[in-house]
Protein backbone atom coordinates (compact mmCIF):
# COMPACT_ATOMS: atom_id res chain seq x y z
CA UNK A 1 0.00 0.00 0.00
CA UNK A 2 1.27 3.30 -1.02
CA UNK A 3 2.79 5.79 1.70
CA UNK A 4 0.82 9.06 -0.06
CA UNK A 5 -2.03 7.67 -2.53
CA UNK A 6 -3.42 10.80 -4.40
CA UNK A 7 -7.06 9.04 -4.36
CA UNK A 8 -7.09 8.48 -0.51
CA UNK A 9 -6.09 12.54 -0.26
CA UNK A 10 -9.27 13.49 -2.87
CA UNK A 11 -11.13 11.50 -0.69
CA UNK A 12 -10.53 13.15 2.20
CA UNK A 13 -10.54 16.61 1.14
CA UNK A 14 -14.29 15.51 -0.32
CA UNK A 15 -15.65 13.97 3.33
CA UNK A 16 -14.19 17.27 5.15
CA UNK A 17 -15.07 19.99 2.75
CA UNK A 18 -19.12 18.43 2.42
CA UNK A 19 -18.88 17.61 6.50
CA UNK A 20 -17.97 21.19 7.14
CA UNK A 21 -19.37 22.73 4.33
CA UNK A 22 -21.37 25.22 6.48
CA UNK A 23 -18.43 26.47 8.50
CA UNK A 24 -16.40 26.84 5.10
CA UNK A 25 -19.37 29.12 3.72
CA UNK A 26 -19.72 30.98 7.12
CA UNK A 27 -16.20 31.68 7.11
CA UNK A 28 -16.19 33.05 3.52
CA UNK A 29 -19.57 34.61 3.38
CA UNK A 30 -17.72 36.01 6.80
CA UNK A 31 -15.36 37.91 4.83
CA UNK A 32 -17.18 39.00 2.38
CA UNK A 33 -19.66 40.96 4.13
CA UNK A 34 -16.38 42.27 6.29
CA UNK A 35 -14.80 43.34 2.82
CA UNK A 36 -17.99 45.01 1.78
CA UNK A 37 -18.48 47.30 5.15
CA UNK A 38 -14.83 48.18 4.65
CA UNK A 39 -15.49 49.29 0.88
CA UNK A 40 -18.73 50.91 1.16
CA UNK A 41 -17.09 52.81 3.99
CA UNK A 42 -14.15 53.99 2.06
CA UNK A 43 -16.44 54.69 -0.87
CA UNK A 44 -19.27 56.70 1.02
CA UNK A 45 -17.23 58.16 4.34
CA UNK A 46 -13.61 59.52 2.56
CA UNK A 47 -13.42 62.38 0.15
CA UNK A 48 -12.30 62.34 -3.03
CA UNK A 49 -8.77 63.65 -1.71
CA UNK A 50 -7.97 61.14 1.33
CA UNK A 51 -8.45 57.92 -1.03
CA UNK A 52 -4.54 57.57 -2.00
CA UNK A 53 -4.43 57.56 2.10
CA UNK A 54 -7.15 55.64 2.85
CA UNK A 55 -6.59 52.80 0.44
CA UNK A 56 -3.39 52.00 2.30
CA UNK A 57 -5.38 51.31 5.39
CA UNK A 58 -7.73 49.15 3.11
CA UNK A 59 -4.62 46.85 1.84
CA UNK A 60 -3.38 46.36 5.68
CA UNK A 61 -6.74 45.65 6.99
CA UNK A 62 -7.41 43.04 3.93
CA UNK A 63 -3.93 41.58 4.68
CA UNK A 64 -4.68 41.68 8.12
CA UNK A 65 -7.85 40.03 7.92
CA UNK A 66 -6.94 37.57 5.53
CA UNK A 67 -3.74 36.46 8.24
CA UNK A 68 -6.52 36.02 10.70
CA UNK A 69 -9.31 34.34 8.54
CA UNK A 70 -6.73 31.73 7.49
CA UNK A 71 -5.24 30.94 11.28
CA UNK A 72 -9.36 30.66 12.38
CA UNK A 73 -9.63 28.01 9.19
CA UNK A 74 -6.48 26.43 10.37
CA UNK A 75 -8.14 26.15 14.11
CA UNK A 76 -11.09 23.63 12.25
CA UNK A 77 -8.99 21.29 10.96
CA UNK A 78 -8.48 17.84 12.65
CA UNK A 79 -12.09 18.88 14.13
CA UNK A 80 -13.24 15.08 14.14
CA UNK A 81 -10.97 14.78 16.63
CA UNK A 82 -12.65 17.14 19.01
CA UNK A 83 -14.86 14.51 20.43
CA UNK A 84 -14.50 10.54 21.47
CA UNK A 85 -17.24 9.76 19.02
CA UNK A 86 -15.77 11.03 15.79
CA UNK A 87 -12.30 10.22 16.91
CA UNK A 88 -13.26 6.50 16.64
CA UNK A 89 -15.07 7.07 13.38
CA UNK A 90 -11.69 8.99 12.19
CA UNK A 91 -8.93 7.22 13.35
CA UNK A 92 -10.67 4.20 12.05
CA UNK A 93 -10.00 5.53 8.18
CA UNK A 94 -8.27 3.10 6.25
CA UNK A 95 -5.93 5.85 5.67
CA UNK A 96 -2.01 6.45 6.25
CA UNK A 97 -1.26 9.38 8.87
CA UNK A 98 0.52 11.50 5.96
CA UNK A 99 -2.58 11.45 4.23
CA UNK A 100 -4.84 12.66 6.89
CA UNK A 101 -2.37 15.73 7.47
CA UNK A 102 -1.61 16.21 3.89
CA UNK A 103 -5.22 16.29 3.12
CA UNK A 104 -5.70 19.22 5.78
CA UNK A 105 -2.46 21.23 4.93
CA UNK A 106 -4.60 21.61 1.07
CA UNK A 107 -7.54 23.15 2.76
CA UNK A 108 -5.82 24.89 5.61
CA UNK A 109 -3.17 26.00 4.28
CA UNK A 110 -4.16 25.95 0.20
CA UNK A 111 -7.27 26.19 -0.52
CA UNK A 112 -9.29 28.03 1.97
CA UNK A 113 -6.52 30.55 1.95
CA UNK A 114 -7.11 30.88 -2.19
CA UNK A 115 -10.57 31.23 -1.93
CA UNK A 116 -10.10 34.13 0.83
CA UNK A 117 -7.95 35.89 -1.50
CA UNK A 118 -10.18 35.47 -4.56
CA UNK A 119 -13.04 36.86 -1.89
CA UNK A 120 -10.80 39.64 -0.86
CA UNK A 121 -9.65 40.81 -4.16
CA UNK A 122 -12.64 40.40 -5.82
CA UNK A 123 -14.64 42.62 -3.72
CA UNK A 124 -12.29 45.04 -3.97
CA UNK A 125 -12.36 45.14 -8.09
CA UNK A 126 -16.11 44.72 -7.93
CA UNK A 127 -16.47 48.07 -5.80
CA UNK A 128 -13.20 49.55 -7.91
CA UNK A 129 -15.44 48.76 -10.69
CA UNK A 130 -18.97 50.01 -9.40
CA UNK A 131 -17.40 53.53 -8.63
CA UNK A 132 -14.65 53.71 -11.11
CA UNK A 133 -11.74 54.35 -9.19
CA UNK A 134 -9.42 51.54 -10.37
CA UNK A 135 -6.80 54.47 -11.55
CA UNK A 136 -6.87 55.88 -8.06
CA UNK A 137 -2.95 55.10 -7.17
CA UNK A 138 -2.39 53.32 -4.48
CA UNK A 139 0.62 51.78 -1.88
CA UNK A 140 1.29 49.27 -2.77
CA UNK A 141 4.03 48.07 -0.38
CA UNK A 142 2.45 49.00 3.16
CA UNK A 143 5.07 47.69 5.81
CA UNK A 144 3.73 45.02 8.36
CA UNK A 145 5.54 46.29 11.68
CA UNK A 146 5.90 42.98 13.51
CA UNK A 147 7.08 41.73 10.22
CA UNK A 148 10.19 43.88 10.75
CA UNK A 149 11.32 41.74 12.96
CA UNK A 150 11.17 38.60 11.41
CA UNK A 151 12.35 39.40 7.57
CA UNK A 152 14.58 42.11 6.17
CA UNK A 153 12.91 41.84 3.30
CA UNK A 154 9.72 43.31 1.26
CA UNK A 155 6.30 43.50 2.52
CA UNK A 156 4.94 40.07 0.86
CA UNK A 157 7.62 38.33 3.10
CA UNK A 158 6.83 39.45 5.66
CA UNK A 159 2.58 39.00 5.33
CA UNK A 160 3.69 35.31 4.13
CA UNK A 161 5.64 34.72 7.34
CA UNK A 162 3.36 35.63 9.54
CA UNK A 163 0.44 34.07 8.07
CA UNK A 164 2.46 30.46 7.73
CA UNK A 165 3.73 30.95 11.29
CA UNK A 166 -0.24 31.92 12.97
CA UNK A 167 -1.59 28.84 10.28
CA UNK A 168 0.59 26.34 11.43
CA UNK A 169 0.51 27.48 15.10
CA UNK A 170 -3.32 26.85 15.11
CA UNK A 171 -3.14 23.79 12.78
CA UNK A 172 -1.02 22.31 15.48
CA UNK A 173 -3.10 23.67 18.08
CA UNK A 174 -6.34 21.76 16.49
CA UNK A 175 -4.61 18.41 17.31
CA UNK A 176 -2.76 19.39 20.75
CA UNK A 177 -5.37 21.73 22.65
CA UNK A 178 -9.00 20.44 20.48
CA UNK A 179 -11.61 22.67 22.21
CA UNK A 180 -9.31 24.93 23.92
CA UNK A 181 -8.08 25.87 20.54
CA UNK A 182 -11.15 27.93 19.95
CA UNK A 183 -10.53 29.97 22.49
CA UNK A 184 -6.81 30.00 21.98
CA UNK A 185 -7.74 31.30 18.67
CA UNK A 186 -10.07 34.13 19.51
CA UNK A 187 -7.84 35.47 22.18
CA UNK A 188 -4.69 35.71 20.63
CA UNK A 189 -6.97 36.90 17.35
CA UNK A 190 -8.20 39.85 19.34
CA UNK A 191 -4.60 40.30 20.85
CA UNK A 192 -3.26 40.47 17.45
CA UNK A 193 -6.01 42.70 16.08
CA UNK A 194 -5.22 45.30 19.00
CA UNK A 195 -1.47 45.14 18.41
CA UNK A 196 -1.91 45.73 14.76
CA UNK A 197 -4.53 48.52 15.06
CA UNK A 198 -2.41 50.27 17.42
CA UNK A 199 0.98 49.84 15.61
CA UNK A 200 0.11 50.12 11.89
CA UNK A 201 -4.31 51.55 11.31
CA UNK A 202 -4.04 54.25 13.70
CA UNK A 203 -0.91 55.77 12.14
CA UNK A 204 -2.91 55.56 8.75
CA UNK A 205 -5.95 56.78 10.10
CA UNK A 206 -3.92 59.84 12.30
CA UNK A 207 -3.15 61.21 8.55
CA UNK A 208 -6.49 61.86 7.53
CA UNK A 209 -8.87 61.74 10.54
CA UNK A 210 -8.92 63.06 14.18
CA UNK A 211 -8.45 60.41 16.88
CA UNK A 212 -8.36 61.14 20.33
CA UNK A 213 -5.41 62.52 21.96
CA UNK A 214 -4.98 59.16 23.84
CA UNK A 215 -4.68 56.90 20.87
CA UNK A 216 -2.35 59.36 19.23
CA UNK A 217 -0.12 58.86 22.22
CA UNK A 218 -0.37 55.11 22.92
CA UNK A 219 0.19 55.06 19.01
CA UNK A 220 3.85 57.90 19.59
CA UNK A 221 4.99 55.79 22.70
CA UNK A 222 4.43 52.43 20.71
CA UNK A 223 6.22 53.78 17.48
CA UNK A 224 9.40 54.64 19.20
CA UNK A 225 9.88 52.00 21.56
CA UNK A 226 9.62 49.82 18.28
CA UNK A 227 11.96 52.12 16.42
CA UNK A 228 14.66 52.18 19.30
CA UNK A 229 14.23 47.91 19.35
CA UNK A 230 15.04 47.90 15.63
CA UNK A 231 17.57 50.28 16.07
CA UNK A 232 19.37 47.88 18.53
CA UNK A 233 19.03 45.26 16.24
CA UNK A 234 21.04 46.88 13.23
CA UNK A 235 23.59 47.61 15.87
CA UNK A 236 23.86 43.74 17.43
CA UNK A 237 24.34 42.81 13.72
CA UNK A 238 22.40 40.39 11.37
CA UNK A 239 23.64 37.29 11.67
CA UNK A 240 21.72 37.01 15.45
CA UNK A 241 18.35 38.16 12.85
CA UNK A 242 19.50 35.74 9.87
CA UNK A 243 19.31 32.51 12.33
CA UNK A 244 16.27 33.58 14.29
CA UNK A 245 14.40 34.55 10.61
CA UNK A 246 15.92 30.60 9.36
CA UNK A 247 14.49 28.91 12.56
CA UNK A 248 10.95 30.96 11.66
CA UNK A 249 10.76 29.75 8.45
CA UNK A 250 11.00 26.07 9.62
CA UNK A 251 9.12 26.70 12.68
CA UNK A 252 5.60 25.52 10.62
CA UNK A 253 7.41 22.63 9.26
CA UNK A 254 8.57 21.29 12.64
CA UNK A 255 4.80 22.20 13.97
CA UNK A 256 3.64 20.18 11.22
CA UNK A 257 5.78 17.37 12.50
CA UNK A 258 4.85 17.30 15.55
CA UNK A 259 0.93 16.98 14.37
CA UNK A 260 2.61 14.16 12.78
CA UNK A 261 3.76 12.29 15.69
CA UNK A 262 0.52 13.98 17.69
CA UNK A 263 -1.82 11.68 15.46
CA UNK A 264 0.11 8.51 15.52
CA UNK A 265 -0.02 8.42 18.86
CA UNK A 266 -3.59 9.37 19.29
CA UNK A 267 -6.32 7.10 21.68
CA UNK A 268 -8.98 7.10 22.52
CA UNK B 1 -6.61 -13.97 13.75
CA UNK B 2 -6.39 -11.17 16.80
CA UNK B 3 -3.77 -11.92 19.33
CA UNK B 4 -3.62 -10.31 22.55
CA UNK B 5 -0.07 -10.80 24.05
CA UNK B 6 0.46 -10.01 27.34
CA UNK B 7 -1.31 -6.84 27.46
CA UNK B 8 -1.12 -4.63 30.37
CA UNK B 9 -3.03 -1.72 30.41
CA UNK B 10 -3.71 1.33 32.66
CA UNK B 11 -6.07 4.60 31.90
CA UNK B 12 -4.19 7.75 33.07
CA UNK B 13 -4.02 7.84 36.98
CA UNK B 14 -6.58 4.73 37.31
CA UNK B 15 -6.39 1.26 38.83
CA UNK B 16 -4.85 -0.77 36.03
CA UNK B 17 -7.59 -2.59 33.90
CA UNK B 18 -5.33 -5.34 32.65
CA UNK B 19 -2.17 -7.06 33.90
CA UNK B 20 -0.04 -9.47 31.45
CA UNK B 21 -3.85 -10.54 29.57
CA UNK B 22 -3.75 -12.96 26.88
CA UNK B 23 -6.21 -14.44 24.40
CA UNK B 24 -6.55 -14.91 21.27
CA UNK B 25 -9.91 -14.80 18.40
CA UNK B 26 -9.78 -17.15 15.68
CA UNK B 27 -11.75 -16.70 12.49
CA UNK B 28 -15.07 -18.46 11.49
CA UNK B 29 -16.77 -17.62 15.23
CA UNK B 30 -18.81 -15.06 16.48
CA UNK B 31 -17.32 -14.71 20.44
CA UNK B 32 -19.79 -13.23 22.85
CA UNK B 33 -17.61 -10.95 25.00
CA UNK B 34 -19.71 -10.79 28.28
CA UNK B 35 -18.36 -8.61 31.26
CA UNK B 36 -20.06 -6.38 34.28
CA UNK B 37 -19.97 -2.68 33.35
CA UNK B 38 -16.46 -1.40 33.65
CA UNK B 39 -14.80 -5.05 33.10
CA UNK B 40 -12.58 -3.80 30.78
CA UNK B 41 -14.80 -4.70 27.52
CA UNK B 42 -14.57 -1.54 25.52
CA UNK B 43 -10.84 -1.03 26.46
CA UNK B 44 -10.09 -4.48 25.16
CA UNK B 45 -12.17 -3.96 21.97
CA UNK B 46 -10.35 -1.03 21.63
CA UNK B 47 -6.49 -2.38 21.83
CA UNK B 48 -7.43 -4.80 19.53
CA UNK B 49 -8.81 -2.05 16.92
CA UNK B 50 -5.44 -0.17 17.86
CA UNK B 51 -7.77 3.38 19.20
CA UNK B 52 -5.79 2.32 22.63
CA UNK B 53 -1.91 1.07 22.77
CA UNK B 54 -1.46 -0.93 25.67
CA UNK B 55 1.05 -0.09 27.94
CA UNK B 56 2.93 -3.20 28.30
CA UNK B 57 2.19 -6.67 25.64
CA UNK B 58 0.96 -5.87 22.05
CA UNK B 59 -2.25 -7.20 19.93
CA UNK B 60 -2.08 -8.02 16.80
CA UNK B 61 -4.05 -9.12 13.91
CA UNK B 62 -2.41 -11.91 11.39
CA UNK B 63 0.82 -10.73 12.72
CA UNK B 64 0.37 -6.95 12.10
CA UNK B 65 0.69 -4.40 15.05
CA UNK B 66 -2.54 -2.96 15.67
CA UNK B 67 -1.46 0.08 16.91
CA UNK B 68 0.36 0.90 13.64
CA UNK B 69 -3.10 1.34 12.32
CA UNK B 70 -2.16 0.52 8.95
CA UNK B 71 -4.54 1.07 6.20
CA UNK B 72 -4.53 -2.73 5.10
CA UNK B 73 -5.49 -3.88 8.76
CA UNK B 74 -8.13 -0.79 8.67
CA UNK B 75 -9.64 -1.93 5.52
CA UNK B 76 -10.20 -5.64 6.92
CA UNK B 77 -11.30 -4.79 10.75
CA UNK B 78 -13.80 -2.25 12.23
CA UNK B 79 -15.29 -1.35 15.41
CA UNK B 80 -18.72 -0.33 16.31
CA UNK B 81 -18.59 2.05 19.60
CA UNK B 82 -20.81 1.65 21.60
CA UNK B 83 -22.30 5.73 20.50
CA UNK B 84 -21.95 6.13 17.29
CA UNK B 85 -20.92 9.57 15.57
CA UNK B 86 -22.54 10.41 12.28
CA UNK B 87 -21.56 13.41 9.73
CA UNK B 88 -24.29 15.97 8.73
CA UNK B 89 -24.62 14.00 5.54
CA UNK B 90 -27.77 12.55 3.78
CA UNK B 91 -28.04 8.82 3.16
CA UNK B 92 -26.19 9.11 -0.59
CA UNK B 93 -23.73 11.14 0.44
CA UNK B 94 -22.20 9.27 3.66
CA UNK B 95 -22.59 6.20 1.33
CA UNK B 96 -20.41 7.64 -1.41
CA UNK B 97 -18.08 9.34 1.04
CA UNK B 98 -17.31 6.99 3.50
CA UNK B 99 -17.97 3.70 1.30
CA UNK B 100 -15.03 5.24 -0.83
CA UNK B 101 -12.31 4.34 1.45
CA UNK B 102 -13.57 0.98 1.70
CA UNK B 103 -12.78 -1.75 -1.27
CA UNK B 104 -15.01 -4.52 -0.35
CA UNK B 105 -18.01 -1.69 0.22
CA UNK B 106 -21.29 -2.46 -1.39
CA UNK B 107 -23.69 0.35 -1.50
CA UNK B 108 -26.53 -2.11 -2.27
CA UNK B 109 -25.75 -4.23 0.85
CA UNK B 110 -25.80 -0.84 2.57
CA UNK B 111 -29.28 -0.17 1.54
CA UNK B 112 -30.25 -4.04 1.69
CA UNK B 113 -29.47 -4.02 5.48
CA UNK B 114 -31.12 -0.63 6.23
CA UNK B 115 -34.36 -2.19 4.90
CA UNK B 116 -33.28 -5.43 7.09
CA UNK B 117 -32.83 -2.75 9.92
CA UNK B 118 -36.44 -1.25 8.92
CA UNK B 119 -34.20 2.36 8.72
CA UNK B 120 -36.02 4.46 6.05
CA UNK B 121 -33.24 6.09 4.07
CA UNK B 122 -33.94 9.82 3.88
CA UNK B 123 -33.02 13.38 5.32
CA UNK B 124 -29.78 13.13 6.92
CA UNK B 125 -28.04 10.66 8.60
CA UNK B 126 -27.07 12.50 11.69
CA UNK B 127 -30.72 13.57 12.24
CA UNK B 128 -31.90 9.98 12.98
CA UNK B 129 -32.74 8.67 16.53
CA UNK B 130 -30.03 7.20 18.93
CA UNK B 131 -31.18 3.69 17.88
CA UNK B 132 -31.86 4.65 14.48
CA UNK B 133 -27.97 6.06 13.55
CA UNK B 134 -26.57 2.63 15.54
CA UNK B 135 -28.67 0.65 12.52
CA UNK B 136 -27.06 3.12 10.03
CA UNK B 137 -23.67 2.75 11.35
CA UNK B 138 -23.88 -0.88 11.46
CA UNK B 139 -25.37 -1.61 8.18
CA UNK B 140 -22.41 0.74 6.92
CA UNK B 141 -19.80 -1.54 8.42
CA UNK B 142 -21.73 -4.89 7.41
CA UNK B 143 -21.66 -3.56 3.70
CA UNK B 144 -18.31 -2.76 3.88
CA UNK B 145 -17.75 -6.84 4.19
CA UNK B 146 -14.85 -6.37 7.13
CA UNK B 147 -13.02 -9.77 7.84
CA UNK B 148 -12.73 -8.49 11.70
CA UNK B 149 -15.98 -6.51 13.41
CA UNK B 150 -15.84 -5.97 16.52
CA UNK B 151 -18.96 -4.57 18.35
CA UNK B 152 -19.42 -2.44 21.56
CA UNK B 153 -23.01 -3.33 23.48
CA UNK B 154 -24.72 -3.19 19.94
CA UNK B 155 -27.98 -3.97 21.10
CA UNK B 156 -28.45 -1.22 23.50
CA UNK B 157 -30.68 1.90 22.29
CA UNK B 158 -32.61 -0.98 20.25
CA UNK B 159 -36.00 -1.72 20.41
CA UNK B 160 -37.07 -6.07 21.09
CA UNK B 161 -38.45 -6.59 17.14
CA UNK B 162 -34.72 -4.28 16.53
CA UNK B 163 -33.01 -6.61 18.39
CA UNK B 164 -34.46 -10.07 16.63
CA UNK B 165 -33.47 -8.45 13.77
CA UNK B 166 -29.98 -7.49 14.64
CA UNK B 167 -29.50 -11.68 15.67
CA UNK B 168 -30.82 -12.38 12.59
CA UNK B 169 -28.25 -10.17 10.61
CA UNK B 170 -25.19 -11.14 12.32
CA UNK B 171 -25.81 -14.92 11.83
CA UNK B 172 -26.01 -14.37 8.35
CA UNK B 173 -22.87 -12.44 8.46
CA UNK B 174 -21.16 -15.09 9.48
CA UNK B 175 -18.46 -17.18 7.36
CA UNK B 176 -15.44 -19.00 7.83
CA UNK B 177 -13.12 -16.29 6.95
CA UNK B 178 -14.83 -13.56 9.00
CA UNK B 179 -14.66 -12.82 12.92
CA UNK B 180 -17.03 -11.01 14.95
CA UNK B 181 -16.87 -9.94 18.72
CA UNK B 182 -19.54 -8.83 20.40
CA UNK B 183 -19.43 -7.45 23.77
CA UNK B 184 -22.57 -6.82 25.84
CA UNK B 185 -23.34 -6.65 29.62
CA UNK B 186 -26.74 -7.74 28.39
CA UNK B 187 -25.93 -11.64 28.15
CA UNK B 188 -29.62 -12.28 26.69
CA UNK B 189 -29.55 -10.13 23.27
CA UNK B 190 -26.38 -12.79 22.38
CA UNK B 191 -27.85 -15.74 23.11
CA UNK B 192 -28.22 -17.67 20.47
CA UNK B 193 -25.94 -15.61 18.19
CA UNK B 194 -22.75 -16.27 19.86
CA UNK B 195 -20.99 -19.49 19.45
CA UNK B 196 -18.32 -18.79 21.95
CA UNK B 197 -18.69 -17.41 25.19
CA UNK B 198 -15.91 -15.02 26.69
CA UNK B 199 -16.32 -13.87 30.16
CA UNK B 200 -14.14 -11.01 31.79
CA UNK B 201 -13.98 -9.83 35.06
CA UNK B 202 -11.28 -8.03 37.33
CA UNK B 203 -8.83 -7.92 34.49
CA UNK B 204 -9.02 -11.77 34.11
CA UNK B 205 -11.13 -13.93 31.66
CA UNK B 206 -13.11 -16.09 33.71
CA UNK B 207 -14.46 -18.38 30.98
CA UNK B 208 -13.81 -19.23 27.66
CA UNK B 209 -15.35 -22.03 26.41
CA UNK B 210 -17.68 -22.84 22.90
CA UNK B 211 -21.42 -22.92 23.32
CA UNK B 212 -21.36 -26.34 22.05
CA UNK B 213 -18.81 -27.39 25.08
CA UNK B 214 -20.85 -25.62 27.53
CA UNK B 215 -24.18 -27.52 26.67
CA UNK B 216 -22.38 -30.79 26.51
CA UNK B 217 -20.48 -29.70 30.05
CA UNK B 218 -22.98 -27.92 32.36
CA UNK B 219 -27.00 -29.05 33.37
CA UNK B 220 -29.20 -26.28 33.45
CA UNK B 221 -32.62 -27.30 35.75
CA UNK B 222 -34.93 -26.24 38.64
CA UNK B 223 -35.01 -28.07 41.62
CA UNK B 224 -37.13 -28.13 44.99
CA UNK B 225 -34.33 -29.07 47.09
CA UNK B 226 -30.32 -28.34 46.21
CA UNK B 227 -28.84 -31.45 45.25
CA UNK B 228 -25.41 -32.72 47.03
CA UNK B 229 -23.41 -33.65 43.96
CA UNK B 230 -22.31 -31.90 40.90
CA UNK B 231 -23.68 -28.63 41.93
CA UNK B 232 -21.52 -25.40 40.33
CA UNK B 233 -23.86 -23.00 41.31
CA UNK B 234 -27.56 -22.24 42.65
CA UNK B 235 -29.66 -19.13 43.05
CA UNK B 236 -33.54 -19.18 44.91
CA UNK B 237 -36.00 -18.56 42.56
CA UNK B 238 -40.03 -18.77 43.55
CA UNK B 239 -40.66 -22.70 44.48
CA UNK B 240 -36.93 -23.67 44.40
CA UNK B 241 -33.71 -23.17 42.98
CA UNK B 242 -32.26 -22.54 39.42
CA UNK B 243 -29.35 -24.66 39.31
CA UNK B 244 -26.50 -25.46 37.26
CA UNK B 245 -24.60 -28.88 37.57
CA UNK B 246 -21.87 -30.57 35.92
CA UNK B 247 -23.53 -32.66 33.27
CA UNK B 248 -21.74 -35.64 33.53
CA UNK B 249 -25.06 -38.32 32.87
CA UNK B 250 -25.06 -36.76 28.63
CA UNK B 251 -28.12 -34.81 29.93
CA UNK B 252 -29.09 -32.03 27.09
CA UNK B 253 -30.41 -28.60 28.49
CA UNK B 254 -30.55 -25.15 26.52
CA UNK B 255 -27.80 -22.87 27.49
CA UNK B 256 -29.19 -20.24 30.13
CA UNK B 257 -26.44 -17.71 29.20
CA UNK B 258 -27.88 -15.39 32.09
CA UNK B 259 -27.81 -17.82 34.56
CA UNK B 260 -24.13 -18.76 33.29
CA UNK B 261 -22.63 -14.67 33.74
CA UNK B 262 -24.09 -15.32 37.19
CA UNK B 263 -22.79 -18.24 38.07
CA UNK B 264 -18.79 -17.20 36.76
CA UNK B 265 -18.59 -13.71 38.38
CA UNK B 266 -20.32 -15.46 41.54
CA UNK B 267 -18.28 -18.58 41.99
CA UNK B 268 -14.85 -17.78 39.32
CA UNK B 269 -13.07 -20.50 41.20
CA UNK B 270 -15.27 -23.03 40.93
CA UNK B 271 -15.38 -23.00 37.15
CA UNK B 272 -11.90 -22.32 36.99
CA UNK B 273 -11.30 -25.48 38.05
CA UNK B 274 -13.75 -27.77 35.71
CA UNK B 275 -13.23 -25.29 32.62
CA UNK B 276 -9.60 -25.04 30.67
CA UNK B 277 -8.75 -20.93 30.52
CA UNK B 278 -6.93 -20.10 27.42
Amino acid sequence: MPFISLKNIFHLLKKQLLEQRRFYLLSLLGIFVTVVIFNMAFYYFVSEMDRNKYSFFCILVSNFGFIIASSLVAAASFYELHNPKSSITYLQLPVTFPERILSNIIIAFALMPILMLAVFYGTDWLFTTIYNTRNVPRFHNPRLVPGLYFAKMFSMADYTLLTLLLTSIYFAGSVFFKKLNWILTTVTAGLFITLLVCLNVLPAINGIVSVPFILALCNKVIANGLSRWDNQFEQSGYELLRIFRIFLWCLPALLTLAVYYRLKEKEV
Amino acid sequence: MIKINEVSFTYKSKKPVFNQLSVQFERGHIYGLLGKNGAGKSTLLRIATGLLRPTQGNANVEGTNCFLRSPALLQKMLYIPEEVYLPSLSFSQYEKIYGAFYPKFSAEQFRHYLLEFDVPANGKVNECSYGQQKKIFMSFALACNMDYLLMDEPTNGMDIPSKKQFRKVMAGYISNERLVIISSHQVRDLENLMDTIVIIDNSKILLYDTVDSLQNRLYFTKTDTLPAANLLYSEPVFGGHDVILLNDGGQHSALDTEKLFNAVLCEPEAFSKHFMQH
